[in-house]
């Protein structure tokens, strides 16, 4: 079984904050399944890491929670994306993906390719 | 941006830890919540699905943690626990922490004392207008200094300059207030503009102005000081406009200063007085046509964009002027020297004077503080070797090394923390103290500073850093688990620590052996002051100083004056003798004549007597005679260390003198004696006849037969009887010298106790050192004590690491400490070292001190039960 922990360091508040784009407002259960319904049961999430995680970023502002009902009736905090969050994920992916395309072009690179 | 506004959020929220807390177990339960209801889905029992969600959750207290290095900011976290921690190791610790935080207090509280009050009273800018354009003029020559210039010369150089945009002028005198004649006030007068220019209004009514008061018709006018207004005047309200007595001449009460209004000269003028007035307050008083006498001090302030410099160039038009018109008081190579109130007026060479002894005293106030530091070095081992088991116990539960030093490090500085604060209330404390002691005016500003109170912090962090840390340090160095093993006594007399301790010890000693010998020499000085004869009696003396010359009473007006008053009181039938002499004797003028050769390093102080002045002062004749009234300028009595010094004999009789060019013929020798100054040493005297060039400033000593309390009185009615035109002045010459006797008394005093101070502080440092090893060999002890080694032996082995150190540390201290005496031998503490048993004394008990120290818990550790010892772990 893969550990959260294991995935790059930083990566999976880029993973926290691309599910709430695209999927809304979220528990935090509700957010630790779809990341792992998402990374294809590869991820298992430690709730020790999640809710630290969640309360960092909403202290630095990338997401609000507040208290709702969830679908099951029950009580639970709900999180969002805020404006600086959106922000923030927009120039992390395009970060992310400027390093994966230089990286991948050294993993593709061959001897007889270069000059 | 973000870091700021992450670290900002996260102080706050780390203020909010329990809010937080509960918000964390809120999810967490929401998160169990929800597994439970997954896993009921998925058709587990209610229990097991519970069980199972509680599983993958984790535990709670893995949560906080996790969320704590999140949330809060780890360094202030792991600071405040480390504080905390501190306090409580400080807490338990009663001893070590009191005993500590004494140490640096005491040593950082002296410094402050020193310092604070050479700052307020030297170094400090004088608190007036604009104090880098105000200046003080010395009058210089090729061979001469005088801080004071003759008055109608500033008057000349204010009516022709171009560089000056005022003259100030200041004499201080004394006056007498209303109808008391025998109590004298200490006035100043001063040019009309002086407030103004200084930059200061009256707290009532108003100051002196250019405008009004310079007039010639201006009606007479005092300016008071808030002191007197209140002391003396009861702070009377409705005093503007009031007229007092000086002198027996009314005056008008303009104003009262504030209490802040500075005196430049560090005096403390009760009234302030117009100097254009002078010789209405005393009549005759030929002050303002006085050019042969400097007589006032005179302070300019600077056209703005001149310099000091170039205002000294400027007055080199003036300064030709006067040498061309009076050429018998100015001469052409003379100039004027500016110091300005930026520097306190401080003109090199005098600041030399101030800033040698300063420096010295400096120095072993800071060697104090080198001796506290390097106790609480020990003491810190000690402390910390003391707890080594405890370190190892952290070292083993997973504490790195650097934690430990951390809690170590945090330890030090909070010590250094409370010493500083210690120090600094000591300091100013004893600095109010000594102030209110040595009387000094009341518009001094003792208020903390704030650069001194950082000096204070930093002196104690970095004495701690010092001192703190190399035992932190070396003791983190050592090998925990180890220690744990053998109970910390292979560990801790590893060689490192023990010869630190030894180092620290040896430091210690030279700082102590230094201001004990300095101290000792201090007492010895003041002890031949007090006890030994000052080589004449002043114990019935009283003396009245008529002040002929400021009423413009000399030559055969003054002999006459004289010849009066000395026959009505030699009529006087409780009067033994009466001698007119000039200087005054302990005035506080001195004047010395050097020979060259001839006199080699003695300072030969002059004096001119009548002939009852040796009877009168009970200086013995060793040979020859004294004056008789028709001796001339052409014979000298001479005192007994100038014969010996000049000729090597008392056989001098009728010798020319000085030796080599002999202008007068020796008749007579008398025993040493120092009636000029005080307890100077290597001071000789010479005795003239008194001729008409010194009545007019001369004074009558008389000697009463019974108590002389009463006399002064009778010399103050004598006086005004002999011309009602002046204002006498009498006084006892057993107050003058007490007074002189005072700040000797007091330098010695304060010399003692810090020597006190330093010797308890090293024999602390010895006693904490063979404790220590006592404590940490106990189980040796006892072992050899077991199988039958002498209790002495034993004793001798623990007291002998010592020797080295200590006997190193007196060797370095000893030079340390002459040349500290040695050079503090002059003004004005006057040390005298001469004899080598001060030195040797100092040493001698410092000896016994220490080796006291040392024995006392070496023979401790012989007391106890050798199997006892065996059986402690």
């Amino acid at each position: 079984m893969k550990k959260a922990t294991d995935v790059h360091r930083g990566t999976l508040a880029l993973m926290v904050l691309k599910t709430l784009d695209v999927l809304g407002p979220l528990h935090g259960y509700g957010l630790a399944r779809r990341i792992e319904q998402i990374s294809g049961d590869r991820l298992t999430l430690n709730p020790g890491t999640l809710y630290p995680l969640l309360l960092r970023l909403e202290q630095e502002g990338a997401i609000a929670s507040e208290r709702g009902p969830s679908e099951n009736n029950r009580s639970a905090r709900f999180y969002r994306l805020t404006r600086a969050g959106r922000k923030h994920l927009e120039a992390e992916t395009r970060a992310w993906e400027q390093t994966t395309a230089q990286i991948a072009r050294f993993f593709a690179v061959k001897a007889e390719d270069l000059p | 941006m973000r870091r700021l506004r992450r670290w900002l959020i996260q102080l706050i929220t780390s203020m909010t830890r329990r809010h937080d807390d509960t918000r964390l177990r809120e999810e967490i339960d929401d998160h169990v919540a929800f597994e439970t209801e997954a896993n009921l889905r998925r058709g587990l029992p209610p229990a097991e699905a519970r069980r199972r969600a509680l599983l993958t959750s984790g535990s709670m207290e893995t949560f906080k943690e996790h969320y704590r290095d999140q949330q809060g900011v780890p360094g202030l976290e792991h600071l405040l626990q480390d504080v905390r921690i501190a306090l409580r190791v400080l807490r338990r610790a009663p001893v070590f922490s009191i005993t500590a935080f004494l140490i640096l207090s005491a040593g950082i509280g002296l410094n402050l004392t020193f310092f604070h009050l050479l700052n307020v009273t030297t170094l400090q800018p004088l608190s007036v207008k604009d104090p880098t354009s105000l200046v003080h003029f010395q009058r210089r020559g090729p061979a001469f200094t005088s801080s004071a210039v003759p008055f109608p010369a500033t008057q000349f150089i204010r009516q022709n300059n171009g560089v000056l945009a005022a003259v100030l002028t200041n004499a201080p005198s004394v006056v007498s207030f209303e109808d008391d004649m025998s109590a004298k006030t200490a006035v100043a007068f001063v040019s009309a503009n002086w407030f103004e220019e200084l930059g200061y209004a009256a707290t009532v009514g108003r100051v002196f102005s250019e405008a009004v008061d310079e007039r010639v018709d201006a009606a007479p006018a005092v300016v008071i000081s808030d002191q007197f207004w209140r002391v003396r005047l009861g702070a009377d309200p409705q005093i503007m406009g009031k007229v007092i007595r000086l002198n027996g001449r009314s005056a008008t009460v303009i104003g009262v200063a504030p209490r802040t209004f500075p005196d430049l000269d560090l005096k403390n003028p009760q009234i302030w007085l117009l100097i254009h007035q002078i010789d209405y307050f005393e009549p005759g008083n030929p002050f303002k046509e006085m050019w042969h006498a400097n007589n006032a001090n005179f302070y300019a302030r600077l056209r703005a964009g001149v310099s000091p410099a170039a205002a000294a160039g400027g007055l080199r038009v003036p300064q030709a002027a006067l040498a061309q018109s009076r050429p018998e008081h100015f001469k052409v190579d003379e100039w004027f020297e500016p110091a300005t109130a930026q520097i306190r007026f401080l003109h090199a060479r005098d600041a030399e004077e101030i800033l040698v002894p300063a420096a010295l005293i400096g120095g072993l106030t800071l060697l104090v503080l080198l001796v506290a530091s390097a106790n609480l070095g020990n003491l810190m081992l000690s402390h910390a070797i003391g707890r080594l088991r405890e370190f190892s116990v952290r070292s083993a539960l997973g504490a790195s090394r650097w934690r430990i030093l951390r809690h170590m490090l945090v330890e030090c500085g909070l010590l250094a923390a409370l010493g500083g604060m210690g120090g600094i209330a000591l300091g100013y404390g004893a600095a109010r103290v000594l102030a209110a002691i040595i009387e000094l005016p009341p518009y001094v500003d003792l208020s903390p500073d704030g650069r001194l109170i950082a000096v204070a912090f930093a002196v104690a962090f970095m004495a701690m850093l010092a001192f703190g840390l190399i035992p932190a340090w070396m003791i983190s160095r050592r090998d925990f688990v180890r220690a744990m093993k053998d109970g910390g006594h292979q560990t801790s007399v590893g060689l490192a620590p023990a010869r630190l301790r030894l180092a620290l010890v040896g430091a210690q000693v030279v700082g102590c052996c230094a201001l004990l010998i300095v101290a000792g020499a201090m007492a010895r000085g003041l002890q031949r002051l007090l006890v030994t004869n000052p080589g004449f009696s002043f114990e019935r003396v009283a003396i009245v100083d008529p002040g002929l010359e400021r009423h413009a009473i000399s030559g055969d007006a003054a002999r006459a004056y004289w010849s009066t008053l000395s026959n009505a009181v030699a009529a006087d039938e409780g009067i033994e003798h009466v001698a007119l002499a000039y200087p005054t004797p302990l005035g506080g003028m001195v004047n010395t004549s050097g020979y060259g050769a001839d006199s080699r390093s003695l300072a030969i102080a002059v004096m001119y007597v009548e002939p009852t002045f040796f009877s009168l002062l009970e200086i013995p004749r060793l040979s020859g005679r004294t004056f008789v009234a028709t001796d001339d300028r052409s014979v000298v009595i001479i005192s007994r260390q100038v014969a010996l010094t000049m000729y090597g004999t008392l056989d001098v009789l009728g010798k020319g003198y000085p030796r080599s060019e002999p202008t007068r013929t020796i008749v007579g020798v008398v025993a040493d004696a120092s009636p000029m100054r005080a307890g100077a040493v290597a001071a000789g005297q010479e005795y003239m006849p008194i001729g008409r060039g010194h009545y007019s400033s001369a004074v009558l000593l008389a000697k009463s037969r019974m108590s002389p309390q009463a006399v002064p009185g009778r010399l103050l009615a004598a006086a005004r009887a002999a011309d009602p035109r002046v204002l006498p002045r009498t006084w006892l010459l057993a107050d003058t010298y007490a007074d002189a006797m005072r700040w000797p008394q007091l330098a010695s005093t304060i010399a003692v106790l810090v020597a006190v101070l330093v010797l308890t502080l090293a024999c602390l440092g010895i006693l904490g050192v063979v404790a220590c090893t006592v404590k940490l060999r106990t189980k040796e002890i006892g072992i050899r004590r077991a199988l039958g080694a002498g209790g002495s032996r034993i004793v001798a082995d623990l007291v002998q690491q010592l020797a080295w150190p200590v006997a190193i540390g007196m060797v370095a201290g000893t030079p340390a400490g002459l040349v500290a005496s040695r050079l503090l031998g002059g003004d004005p503490f006057y040390l005298a070292v001469t004899d080598a048993t001060t030195p040797l004394g100092a040493l001698a008990m410092f000896a016994i001190a220490a080796l006291a120290a040392a024995i006392v818990p070496a023979s401790r550790a012989l007391r106890s039960d050798p199997l006892s010892a065996l059986r402690h772990e």
